[in-house]
């Protein structure tokens, strides 16, 4: 019995320090980005791939350049499209939620609003949604099991300075053994739920396990999709300068070999 | 006809079997279309379909390349235009670009030779836009059009520092004997040397620019964006420049001669600063469409007693006028949006305009653009509709242009006209 009651006090220690050792929101999703990002100064090549009803419609392109600025807490993304002919050549700035564009025939740099649509589901904004605590404050709402995999279940409410974001709310699911995303809800300003995104392909890129492909779902029309898919993921530091819009006239494809 | 045609052909034969192969990008965009009357509209601010004939048609051949070697990028783009009616055609070489851009130091570029320079940050003419000749009335509502993209002999040095982008551009008066065929492959003179400084940069959540330029006189400018939410976009492009005595003069004697009047009483004689702006709104709904308005005031048009006394003798006039011997010389020479531009330096003959342009994607190849231009002061305006389909590399699209409200007004002066034209482009 006296054996029973230090087994007792054993068990109700670890227990509470299992309780301790249990992450808060803030840490699940800091770990999750830090777990997807390969670095501060990245490169990709992305193909964007537009479905009807599981119809092929159309595709892109693109190449990306990132540079994630933790002092200044911001993701400054560099986007130059290749493909198809139609949009080849023009280039795109994304400052946190601040967007810029320069098609090569029209030449000046024109302002664009976040939620511009770029193809299909995706929206400008979407392409340098990298990392989710620079611009949204997480709850954990509990535990739930998706697809055979426990996943903490966060709500991200966007940050009050980042209330120009497309979006004001995020529910992520976060899976608890590696602490990666595996499926997110994006909200509207107005509550209306916008997309469904699925994250899906893991992959070893750089030592760190990155969703190759995220598949976007229209919330209102389901069977409308847009995929995403790395090509290419590299580290690549690209001079600060070609993150100022009035630098994107001048700017002109750079290869993503190192 | 006949030669020029194939003088056309050859050079596009040319492009495909020699030029292409090094070149990285070259175009061909060819279009036909009709009027159901000659054009005869003052202001023909798109200039969509190129021509002002019954029938017509006009090719287009545009190749050009970049060469990057580290710092070091020579840019070069050619351009041919063949425009061919019953009655007439026309055959122009020019080379839009053709310049060197380097970098001696870090963040400071320096560019020199011909350079087409746009800044500014909305859709339609940008009247900061200095370094543009004042008759280049830039079709940027398109993002695929056929515009003729030339720029202007210049040296830039431009300087990116932490917080601001500073430039600083001479460009010098540049001319040469108009009867030489092969010099004027080297596109439009440069009347008159330009000096312009600039300084442009992003604060709390501003995009704000500032220029000030010397040609003669001084001219200011100052761009503006902002974004409000995630759909709303704002923007002002400003100018306000010195008077310039020749383009008041200019405006007195087409005022008086179109309205018989000979006293010198128009409101701009006693402006000292000329000031032109616009004022836009862009905002995409959620679902793909985009809607666009501008507010355009014209600091050089006519005030509203002006234009309708101008109004009251042309409609007094309209017979008379109708032959085209009988029209009083400078409207004679105003028959196209071009001459009047060239002839006035008017962007437009009233004070105060409007644009509202509705774009949206049916489907990721196929597109459609509605567009209104109002004079508004008399309400009349152009209305433009186009579309296009594209599948790589071809495009394929179709364009109406017809004026509405008052016929007598600047966009249908003297006839009701309407325009329509195809168009077929291919990018490589």
């Amino acid at each position: 019995m006296r054996y029973f009651k230090y087994l007792l006090f054993v068990m109700l220690m670890i227990n509470s320090f299992a309780l301790a050792a249990e992450l808060d929101g803030v840490e699940i999703l800091k770990k999750t980005d830090e777990n997807r990002i390969v670095g501060h100064e990245f490169a990709f090549e992305m193909e964007i791939s537009s479905y009807r009803v599981e119809k092929l419609v159309d595709s892109y392109t693109l190449a990306g350049y990132v540079r994630i600025d933790d002092q200044q807490q911001t993701v400054k993304s560099l986007i130059y499209f290749l493909q198809p002919a139609q949009v080849k050549d023009r280039k795109m700035l994304m400052i946190g939620n601040e967007i810029w564009m320069h098609f090569p025939k029209t030449r000046n740099v024109i302002r664009l609003s976040p939620l511009q649509v770029l193809l299909g589901e995706i929206s400008n904004g979407d392409i340098a949604q990298v990392a989710f605590s620079i611009d949204y404050d997480p709850v954990v709402l509990g535990k739930e099991d998706y697809n055979g995999q426990t996943c903490y279940r966060l709500e991200l409410t966007v940050k009050e300075e980042r209330k120009q974001g497309p979006y004001s709310k995020i529910i992520l699911l976060v899976d608890t053994a590696e602490l990666l995303p595996v499926y997110a809800e994006f909200y509207a300003q107005s509550g209306r739920k916008l997309k469904e995104v699925y994250y899906k392909d893991y992959q070893t890129i750089l030592g760190k396990r990155i969703p190759m492909v995220s598949e976007v779902y229209d919330s209102i029309i389901g069977e409308n999709c847009t995929v995403m898919q790395y090509k290419k993921l590299v580290k690549k530091s690209v001079p600060e300068t070609y993150f100022r819009k009035e630098h994107l006239p001048r700017m002109s494809f750079i290869p993503l070999s190192n | 006809m006949r030669t020029m045609y194939r003088l056309l052909l050859l050079l596009a034969l040319f492009c495909f079997f020699l030029v292409a192969p090094v070149m990285a990008a070259w175009e061909i965009n060819m279009a036909l279309g009709t009027t159901r009357e000659v054009t005869d509209s003052l202001l023909n601010p798109e200039n969509v379909l190129a021509l002002s004939t019954e029938h017509y048609g006009t090719t287009q051949v545009i190749f050009g390349d970049q060469w990057l070697s580290s710092d070091l990028v020579f840019l070069f783009s050619f351009e041919s235009w063949l425009a061919y009616s019953h009655t007439e055609h026309r055959l122009s070489n020019t080379i839009t670009e053709c310049y060197l851009s380097f970098m001696p130091w870090e963040n400071i570029y320096l560019d020199l030779g011909k350079v087409y320079y746009q800044p500014g940050v909305g859709f339609f003419k940008n009247p900061s836009a200095f370094l543009l000749p004042a008759g280049a009335q830039i079709n940027k509502i398109y993002y695929g059009g056929r515009e003729k993209n030339e720029g202007r002999i210049i040296l830039r040095g431009q300087y990116f520092s932490p917080t601001a982008v500073y430039e600083l551009i001479y460009s010098p008066e540049f001319r040469w004997d108009r009867e030489n065929e092969y010099l004027n492959c080297l596109g439009s003179q440069q009347d008159e040397e330009i000096l312009l400084c600039s300084v442009a940069g992003h604060a709390a959540g501003f995009d704000l620019a500032g220029s000030v330029c010397y040609d003669r006189r001084l001219r200011f400018g100052g761009n503006l964006a902002y974004v409000v939410g995630n759909n709303l976009e704002l923007h002002l492009e400003l100018a306000v420049e010195q008077k310039d005595a020749s383009q008041i003069n200019k405006k007195n004697d087409l005022y008086r001669q179109l309205t018989g009047e000979t006293a010198a009483d128009l409101g701009i004689l006693s402006q000292r600063l000329i000031p032109i702006f616009i004022l836009g709104t862009h905002y995409t709904f959620p679902s793909q469409w985009n809607l666009m308005f501008e507010y355009y005031f014209n600091g050089l048009g006519f005030h509203s007693g002006e234009w309708a006394k101008i109004r009251e003798r042309l409609i007094e006039n309209k017979k008379f006028y109708k032959n085209p011997e009988k029209r009083p010389q400078v409207m004679t020479a105003l028959s196209t949006a071009k001459s009047l531009i060239d002839v006035s330096g008017i962007p437009g003959m009233v004070r105060h305009y409007g644009l509202v342009r509705f774009a949206y994607d049916l489907s990721t190849e196929t597109s459609l653009e509605l567009i209104g231009l109002f004079n508004l002061i008399d309400l009349s305006g152009m209305s433009l509709i186009k579309c296009w389909y594209a599948w790589e590399p071809f495009q394929i699209g179709a364009t109406f242009q017809m004026p509405f409200g008052e016929k007598d007004s600047e966009f249908g002066l003297l006839i009701d006209e309407w325009t329509a034209g195809v168009w077929f482009a291919v990018n490589f």
